[in-house]
């Protein structure tokens, strides 16, 4: 009997493959990965000078964001206890994470200084890149679909502007101008020498501010792109098996998607520790 | 050919290629620090760190030329 | 895609910083306070426990120090009144053998010194008794010399000094 089941299972499977093969796909559609980070004003406003205020889907998501972090500041806030509950410890260990995981670690002064815009900036990306993971009525006609906020350039610069400020703002602050911008320039160098590694360093600099959002940027939107093209192979190939396939792959991929959300949250926390700690014990 | 198909062309090769040396760099960099975790447990907490950090910085190269892709189908047109 | 989205900046900068306000007023610094506090009470009651166990052990060694000084104590005590008592005890006895060594000298003396005055009592008796006896029978005949020579013979004969060492024993 048990081996009559197996084989009415076997049965079944290869029933539902050719079915699902012979089933006609439904209209062919073109695929438009790039449609989903298009962004179009869903409420305009007047724009001041080059700055146009209209709130898109990206600013919906960053509003959203910081609602899911005033909420959950607020609702620590009122409901602290000594003895923690789940949430509580769940929201203890993050803060754990932020502080010696992240600043701790990394940083050998100004740690209080500076954790709070450090922890403040690794749970900004780190809800926005999980509100990317949670399908919302924003998309083409209002049907679900995936957007982070951080799948957009101009976001992720102006995060790694923040940090490329206060880097510059912590060494100035600690050493003064003069002392902290000489600081990179070797004094056992020979003098030609000496000025080319300061051309370097500054470069260097600067390249940090775009490495740094150019990471988180093509992290989430490489991710939401793989998502799309696994969703929207199913309309090239007309065929529900592959789309089948496709969906059981799709969640591994969301599964990876989750773990690069938070790795990536981590990473631009961690630098921008590195950074501002690099400043702040530049100056020898 | 039309010019759209060479900077299809040009954005699959950027890509791919592109992402050889990093995926080279990524296996010996967590290669490395999970044999010196294995070597030294006691300061994994350190090692797993740095290696976080070793990752950004070395997906990032592979990153820039996603990003290069990106610019030569959708805005190179 | 490339034409800058200042607008959507502004927003980021907007919302950011209100994240970072509110992180940091609402969550930071009750969460750290709060984190301080328990490792500051956790790091109390560990000293507390860590003075306790101390204190503990101090108390400890304290009794079993007097424990052992009182059993010390307690042997010494023994072992003197064993001494003390067996010294009284040979104290008594000697005491008891020499009086009874005393009383028995005593008796002794005695017996000695009343066989002695019996002895010396019948000794005349006897002498006077024979006299009699003999000048009763031989009153006559006898010269007076006679007489004091007979007694004396009768008197050799007797072993008085016999009679009394029998007596004695």
């Amino acid at each position: 009997m048990k081996k009559g089941m197996k084989w009415a299972w076997l049965v079944i499977v290869l029933a539902a493959l050719v079915g699902l093969f012979l089933i006609p796909g439904g209209a062919k559609e073109t695929l438009n990965v790039a449609g989903e980070f298009d962004l179009q004003p869903i409420l305009k406003l007047p724009s001041i000078g080059p700055v146009d205020l209209s709130v898109n889907k990206a600013v919906i998501y960053l509003w959203l964001a910081t609602a899911v972090i005033i909420v959950i500041a607020i609702v620590i806030a009122r409901h602290l206890k000594p003895e923690p509950g789940r949430f509580q410890a769940a929201m203890e260990g993050l803060y754990s994470l932020a502080r010696d995981g992240i600043a701790r670690s990394v940083m050998k002064s100004g740690v209080d200084a500076w954790f709070p815009y450090i922890g403040a900036v690794f749970f900004f990306v780190l809800v926005n890149n999980l509100i990317g993971l949670v399908p919302l009525p924003f998309g083409e006609h209002h049907q679900l679909s995936f957007y982070a906020a951080t799948a957009n350039l101009y976001v992720t610069i102006t995060l790694a502007l923040f940090t490329f400020v206060f880097t510059h703002y912590a060494g100035i602050s600690k050493y003064g101008v003069r002392k902290y911008v000489g600081g990179w320039m070797p004094s056992g160098a020979p003098p030609v020498l000496r000025e080319f590694i300061f051309v370097i360093h500054a470069v260097s600099e600067f390249f940090r501010l775009v490495s740094l959002s150019v990471r988180l940027f093509a992290n989430m939107v490489a991710g939401h792109a793989i998502l799309a093209v696994f969703f929207a192979m199913a309309l090239i190939f007309q065929s529900y098996l592959i789309a089948a396939a496709l969906q059981g792959a799709s969640v591994l991929i969301y599964m990876f998607e989750i773990f690069v959300a938070v790795i990536q949250a981590f990473i631009f926390a961690i630098l921008s520790a590195v950074y501002i700690g690099g400043a702040l014990d530049s100056g020898h | 050919m039309n010019p759209h198909a060479y900077a299809e062309l040009g954005a699959g090769l950027a890509m791919g290629l592109g992402a050889v040396g990093p995926g080279i760099g990524l296996g010996i960099l967590i290669g490395k620090a999970l044999e010196s975790i294995a070597r030294q447990p006691e300061v994994a907490g350190d090692i797993r760190t740095n290696m976080f950090i070793g990752i950004g910085v070395t997906e990032a190269v592979a990153l820039y030329a996603f990003v290069v892709a990106l610019i030569l189908v959708f805005v190179a047109k | 895609m490339l034409n800058t989205q200042w607008g959507l900046m502004v927003w980021t900068l907007i919302t950011f910083t209100i994240a970072v306000y509110i992180l940091w007023k609402f969550a930071f610094g009750p969460i750290q306070r709060l984190l301080d506090e328990r490792r500051q009470s956790v790091q109390d009651s560990m000293n507390a426990a860590e003075q306790a166990r101390e204190e503990a052990h101090r108390l400890l060694d304290e009794y079993k120090e007097t424990l052992a000084k009182v059993r010390l104590e307690a042997e010494e005590i023994l072992e003197r009144s064993r001494t003390t008592g067996e010294h009284a005890k040979a104290e008594l006895m000697a005491e008891a053998r020499a009086q009874s060594d005393r009383v028995l000298a005593q008796a002794h003396d005695q017996i000695e010194r009343d066989t002695r005055a019996a002895v010396r009592e019948l000794k005349g008796q006897i002498a006077e008794l024979t006299a009699l006896a003999t000048e009763k029978v031989a009153a006559a005949s006898l010269s007076e010399k006679d007489q004091a020579r007979l007694i004396d013979e009768a008197l050799a004969e007797l072993k008085v000094d016999q009679l009394g060492m029998e007596n004695h024993g």
